[in-house]
């Protein structure tokens, strides 16, 4: 894509600041909230346990064998993507740019372009789509098939809203199954056989300042008591939108102001904290950080951004950004899963 | 065949921004669904008649 430049020539002073688009920060890498599992270059083994213990009449004479051990592989391979991009530099040669370009017709590349657009805006954007990519990709053969599941309340099931919201909101640029895929849909298991995931299922409802206590609360209760009292507490992972909601709700004095706690940019529900990450809405997740896995092979991947002229006889030149990601996600039977 | 068809220039996005349903993806099941829980109006949609329902109300309307 050639660089768009709607440019005047400067015959005055140009405004200093040049004014950026106003992104989202990628919190999942920033506050790491998820696991990130590192130098996975291809086909990693991820293994999940459990067993059942039976306790039963003793006998002096042959026991009978009770309960199970099982033990399970998942394998993961993170897809390699890539961003590439092709430009002019000289487009910018008539504009404020010029100023920045070093004396000499051959130099018409722009260390101010190269600063806020290319390192500033162009990165960010990198970034967030590796964002939105972890948590929202699909591919398109796993979209036909979910589209394809019988919709039914079990849990054991796929739910007709999770259907809905699959159609909706998932896809992204769908080189990968993304985390809430993966969540409704996969081949982690015993059998290795890919079906509706074992998360637990929470029906809702389409969320706002009024009812957003409510919701939370379904969510809230929804989480395995086991998963509260071992170890590190769960996230509950939402939409962007619901700060806004929980600041509108906690600014009505008729309600209960200990429910959600704020403080500065940390929110907390009935004490689980909650982080927003870039989901669709009506849409909220409670898990262990330790159960969501962010797979690559090395993280910094996507600060590496290689430019150079596009051949040594051209003076055109290209941006590329390669890395590897996937997301895997594990002890799915104690993750909350709420789509209304 | 469907029973529901999105009316010309109707967009649902029934998950936000980001989300969006259009005649490409939209099913029955889905449109009934969003109906039901508010995220569409029964105004969003064509309702198609099948053949069957056709041939019933020609019937009735003798």
């Amino acid at each position: 894509m050639a660089i768009v430049s709607n440019s005047i020539d400067i015959l005055g002073v140009a405004v200093e600041p040049i004014i950026e688009e106003i992104l989202f920060q990628n919190n999942t890498i920033s506050k790491a909230l998820v696991t990130f599992e590192d130098d996975v270059k291809a086909e990693t083994i991820f293994t999940e346990a459990d067993a059942t213990a039976t306790m039963q009449a003793w006998t002096s004479g042959v026991p009978t064998s009770s309960g199970s051990l099982n033990s399970w592989d998942a394998k993961v391979t993170p897809e390699k993507v890539m961003f590439y991009q092709e430009f002019d530099p000289n487009t910018l040669r008539f504009s404020r740019y010029k100023r920045s370009m070093a004396p000499g017709a051959w130099n018409t590349f722009s260390t101010e372009f190269e600063r806020v657009v290319i390192g500033g805006i162009y990165a960010n954007r990198i970034s967030l789509s590796a964002e939105r990519n972890f948590w929202l990709s699909a591919k398109s053969a796993t979209k036909s098939t979910i589209a394809g599941l019988t919709a039914g309340t079990a849990q054991t099931s796929i739910g007709a809203e999770e259907k809905a919201m699959v159609a909706a909101s998932l896809g992204e640029n769908g080189q990968f199954d993304g985390l809430l895929t993966k969540i409704l849909y996969n081949n982690s298991r015993a059998s290795g056989t890919a079906q509706v995931g074992e998360r637990i299922k929470v029906v809702g409802t389409t969320i706002d300042a009024s009812n957003i206590k409510a919701e939370y609360g379904k969510v809230f209760t929804a989480i395995p008591a086991e998963v509260l009292q071992n170890g590190m507490k769960p996230i509950i992972y939402a939409p962007y939108s619901h700060s806004q909601l929980i600041a509108e709700f906690n600014n009505n004095v008729a309600n209960y102001k200990d429910a959600f706690l704020v403080d500065g940019d940390t929110y907390s529900y009935n004490g689980i904290k909650i982080e927003f990450v870039p989901f669709p809405e009506d849409v909220m997740l409670c898990a262990k950080k330790e159960h969501l896995f962010w797979v690559t092979d090395l993280q910094s991947d996507y600060n590496v951004m290689k430019m150079d002229y596009i051949a040594a006889n051209r003076e055109d030149m290209f941006l590329k950004t390669v890395a590897t990601e996937g997301a895997h996600v594990a002890n799915q039977k104690f993750n909350v899963l709420y789509v209304g | 065949m469907a029973k529901y068809k999105l009316k010309e220039g109707v967009i649902l996005q029934p998950y936000g921004v980001n989300s969006k349903i259009t005649n490409d993806n939209l099913t029955d099941e889905i449109a009934e669904l969003f109906i039901k829980k508010g995220k569409a109006s029964k105004n969003d949609f064509i309702l198609l008649k099948t053949k069957q329902n056709k041939k019933k109300q020609n019937g009735n309307s003798k």
